[in-house]
């Protein structure tokens, strides 16, 4: 489902509710303003027929009716022959004489009595003038409605945008927080209690997990560090124990002791330096060619790949140059290659270094682990392996403190490791 | 030869000065910051190996104080911290190496002798074991008059052997000293094997005695 911003829904909503009314709102007020207006034209006809009664007790001849009738072309008065005739009012279409067009009327149909004589009366008045009346106040009054409702969307728009600013700047930051590197988040201060509250609470929140984060640093880098002191002894007296002429049997206890502490205290340093690749000391940089160092690097584990009958190919396209720190670089490719000796099924690896990128990749099996959860520590794809489990991991927090771009992909039955500088 | 080691804690101390003294070595052991000053101040030494985070005081303002008494002695930082800070601080005080625990203890007697060697001999950079005779600065090695064709990483594997002879020297020494500070580039150390039947061989085509020994599966003796 797609996801509609806050500001939208509110806005949308009004919009709506303004169509309605704007809608109902218009032929309703025409209805209504029709009504008064029939109203007061059957009031002015009922008017007309008692000033008419008043006027006419003086009157003694028809033909002074007559005159009447000259005078007002909207009369007409008639003898009346029949008894009990009712008020009657209703709309006829009649032939205007002057505009020379049918016009609608309204008309009151009566009999009223003068000199004890009934007479039939017929009274009318035009409602063309009416009906463009009513039209223009309906319209008038749609379009002002109509500027209405624009206006208040658009100010509740531009004041809800303002008003939110803080909470979408407060979301911004809160995505790009990384407890690794930030403190504070130096959010930005509202008008508004709730945004003000929201901000003093994530503040608090992202200030106690970085002092988690830290204190769980500190703990990690004590703890590998308070552990060599001990491991730094029992390695020196397995040395020394190795000197007092062992039998066949003794040698190799002694032997399966010296693998495991050669195991725990590789494995204590990729520790303390998972815990010290974010420190200052190793913020100095130098500028490297990647090549050169590749191919440095690649003689290192020549025996190794060797041993296990693997061809290293060194491609290089581009004279990729980088200011890096040193120390950094070393570890992060040479625990890259040595990932790939460790987990290569075929008989080569294949380099290539070129303009923004270096790449390794090797015949291997699909990692049992997925392929997004390959960096993180401990998540050796085979069991059985004498690996720290964090060489990857030492791998992705190098590139992550230093802000290079890490990847891995398995096609083609190779597994790649990308660096983008 | 007369080593100061100035270390606390005393079981690692019992270690170093029991594998040291088996070679050529005079070793004594101080384990706090004051007695040190005073042995520092008052005799000589050709190597000093030297803890930095003593009981009374801190190991690099022991060093800084024996480069203002203009001793001789060559300095080794053994240290727990294994920082970088440490290491480049020590380094530009005027030690002569670093080696952070735990460390091989054949590693430390490589490191003693190579230091002494430099500090005796004025640099002068020949080994010898009976005909051997081993050419530090250009890395050739010689058996009498007949010169040997060794790669660099058999050289660094024969002075190694050479630096830590008549003492078992383990496959995990002798790995991690090949390849380097941070040795988390191998699984194991059975490249070593092929590596010692390549010296074995160039040796004894050389006409050399037969001086390498293997001891079980532990590692590697050599002796006369």
């Amino acid at each position: 489902m797609k996801k509609m911003r806050l500001l939208n829904r509110t806005i949308l909503s009004f919009l709506i509710y303004s169509i309605v009314v704007l809608l109902v709102a218009t032929p309703l007020f025409y209805f209504l303003i029709d009504r008064i207006f029939i109203k007061e034209v059957d009031e002015a006809l009922l008017t007309q027929k008692k000033e008419i009664q008043i006027r006419m007790q003086n009157k003694k001849s028809e033909s002074e009716l007559k005159d009447w009738e000259d005078l007002d072309g909207e009369v007409r008065i008639s003898a009346y022959n029949g008894s009990g005739f009712a008020d009657s009012i209703y709309y006829i279409t009649q032939y205007d004489s002057v505009r020379k067009e049918v016009e609608p009327y309204r008309v009151l149909s009566t009999v009223i009595t003068i000199n004890q004589k009934p007479y039939k009366l017929v009274a009318r008045i035009s409602m063309v003038e009416s009906e463009d009346l009513i039209e223009a106040v309906a319209f008038t009054q749609a379009i002002s409605l109509f500027i209405l409702l624009t206006g208040l969307l658009i100010i509740n728009w531009r004041l809800s945008k303002r008003i939110w600013k803080p909470f979408y700047d407060t979301l911004e930051k809160l995505k790009k927080f990384d407890v690794e590197s930030t403190l504070h988040l130096n959010l930005s201060h509202s008008s508004v209690k709730e945004f003000e509250d929201l901000n003093f609470a994530i503040n608090q929140l992202t200030e106690r997990d970085y002092k988690a984060y830290l204190n769980q640093k500190e703990f990690t880098e004590n703890a590998a560090h308070e552990m060599q002191t001990p491991l730094a002894v029992f390695q020196s007296k397995l040395e020394l124990l190795m000197q007092t002429n062992p039998s066949e049997d003794q040698a190799k206890l002694m032997e399966s002791l010296a693998d495991a502490t050669s195991r725990l205290v590789r494995l204590n340093r990729a520790l303390l330096l998972l815990s010290k690749i974010d420190s200052p000391q190793f913020i100095d940089t130098e500028a490297m060619n990647l090549g050169e160092l590749t191919v440095k690097l690649t003689n290192l584990f020549r025996q190794e790949a060797e041993g296990k009958e693997i061809q290293i190919k060194i491609d290089t396209k581009s004279n990729l140059q980088v200011d890096f720190n040193a120390a950094l670089m070393d570890i992060l490719i040479s625990n890259l290659i040595s990932n790939s000796i460790r987990h290569n099924s075929g008989d080569d690896i294949q380099i290539t270094i070129a303009m923004r990128y270096w790449e390794i990749s090797n015949p291997g099996e699909p990692v049992s682990v997925p392929p997004d959860k390959i960096f993180n520590r401990f998540q050796n794809g085979r069991s059985g392996h004498s690996s720290t489990g964090l060489g990857l991991a030492i791998a992705k927090k190098i590139c992550d403190t230093t802000g290079l771009g890490i990847r891995y992909e398995y096609r083609a039955g190779r597994h790649f490791f990308s660096v983008y500088f | 030869m007369k080593i100061l080691l100035v270390e606390d804690e005393k079981e690692l101390a019992e270690s170093i000065v029991h594998y040291l003294e088996g070679t050529d070595y005079r070793c004594e052991v101080v384990s706090d910051f004051h007695s040190a000053s005073e042995k520092i101040s008052l005799y000589q030494y050709d190597c000093i190996l030297l803890d930095i985070t003593l009981p009374g005081g801190h190991g690099l303002d022991l060093l800084r104080e024996l480069k203002k008494q203009k001793k001789k002695a060559g300095v080794i930082i053994i240290s727990a911290k294994n920082s970088v800070k440490d290491k480049i601080e020590g380094l530009e005080i005027g030690a002569d190496d670093y080696l952070p625990k735990p460390f091989h203890l054949a590693e430390l007697g490589a490191r003693v002798k190579a230091l002494i060697r430099r500090n005796q001999f004025d640099g002068a950079s020949i080994v010898q074991f009976d005909e051997l005779v081993l050419d530090i600065d250009s890395k050739t090695a010689k058996a009498g008059n007949q010169k040997m064709d060794l790669t660099k990483s058999e050289f660094e594997l024969l002075l190694f052997l050479i630096s830590n002879k008549n003492k078992v020297i383990s496959k995990e020494a002798i790995g991690e000293h090949l390849s380097g500070d941070d040795a988390d580039r191998f699984d194991n150390y059975d490249f070593i094997y092929s590596h010692i039947k390549n010296l074995k061989k160039k040796l004894a085509e050389a006409g050399s005695a037969e001086y390498i020994k293997t001891v079980y599966g532990l590692g590697y003796k050599f002796e006369l």
